[in-house]
């Protein structure tokens, strides 16, 4: 090979590897920005470049080769963490899982680090999925009657509350009401107040539901935020919960010059600290 | 065509060391900066097979 040809090959050899490196560093920081807005994550179980973390601590969890992706416990609670490029403004977590017996479950965002601070929300309630009452719903809020006596929920909310059960809603001054949890009997109360979606049914008794938490519903730690799946009491013989798909979608407004200032700000005050 | 290759490679490992050093500082600098989206490992182990080769052979020297 004549040395000329030589030298432009090496040249050209030379001129794509600069090209490639300066690309992939420029599509690393614009991929940083997500400047769509959107990224989705989901969760690879066993596989340590997953933005999903495996569900911890071990001693909860029960590890079958049959599982195959899926993921089961047996105790509560459980966590997992989800990395994240930047910060967002929504969270939605889609899960598909099998509950066995567990009456209640639900889906918590770690709020702070210094404390036990989640901020929960339902994923499954069963007693609420079977209840036999006469129920309305109002958007997200159910009201159910033992006996019909109220015409709608604002008619039972301008009497004097008792003897009402309640789940993820606010019922103020009322002494006889109880918040459901996993021991409570609905044969105690003539009432029933909740903010609550049952979980979409995907059959063979697998059930799906997204959960849309805001951005400051979490503490942020390096570049990871947490989760809490709580399932209380499920060690009393409740089965197993077995969690078959997480997936995590990040939402915020797509980038604009604004949001790139806003982005390079946020990070110079970041390496200040 | 044997040196054209050990050149080839010279260029490679030269770069993939500059990337390799850029990209470790990055993620120091911001944990998950790039290894949210890129193995930074990936270009270690092209700078290391890259220097194998241009440590071991002959005629390779000029860096």
């Amino acid at each position: 090979m004549s040395l000329g040809k030589e030298q432009k090959i090496i040249f050209f050899c030379r001129a794509f590897l600069l090209f490639f490196g300066f690309a992939l560093i420029l599509w690393i920081f614009f991929a940083n920005l997500v400047p769509s807005g959107k990224i989705v994550l989901v969760h690879k179980k066993g596989d340590p470049g997953s933005k999903i973390s495996d569900l911890h601590p071990d001693s909860r969890v029960i590890y079958l080769e049959e599982d195959g992706s899926y993921q089961r416990f047996f105790s509560d609670p459980v966590y997992f963490d989800a990395k994240v490029p930047r910060d967002f403004d929504k969270v939605v977590v889609e899960i598909i899982w099998q509950n066995q017996y567990q009456p209640i479950l639900e889906l918590g965002s770690r709020k702070t680090r210094d404390a036990w601070g989640f901020v929960l929300k339902p994923l499954e309630n069963k007693i609420l999925d079977n209840i036999s009452w006469p129920c309305e719903r109002y958007g997200d809020v159910l009201f159910c009657q033992k006996i019909k006596k109220y015409e709608n929920l604002g008619d039972f909310l301008a009497q004097e509350i008792s003897k009402t059960a309640y789940y993820n809603y606010e019922i103020p001054n009322c002494e006889s009401c109880e918040k459901i949890n996993e021991d409570t009997d609905l044969s105690d109360y003539d009432y029933v107040i909740a903010s609550y979606v049952s979980p979409e049914d995907v059959g063979f008794g697998r059930k799906k539901k997204k959960i849309e938490f805001d951005w400051k519903d979490f503490d942020l730690y390096i570049n990871e935020i947490s989760f809490l799946i709580s399932a209380p009491g499920i060690e009393r013989g409740r089965g197993q919960v077995v969690l078959e798909e997480i997936n995590i979608t990040l939402n915020r407004d797509p980038l604009d010059f604004d949001g790139f200032v806003e982005y390079v700000k946020a990070n110079l005050r970041r390496l200040k600290k | 065509m044997r040196d054209l290759l050990l050149k080839m490679n010279s260029e490679l490992f030269k770069t993939s060391g500059v990337l390799t050093l850029v990209l470790f500082s990055l993620e120091t600098f911001k944990d998950g900066f790039v290894s949210f989206f890129i193995n930074p490992a990936i270009f270690l182990f092209v700078f290391l097979f890259s220097a194998i080769i241009w440590l071991f052979t002959q005629d390779s020297d000029s860096i």
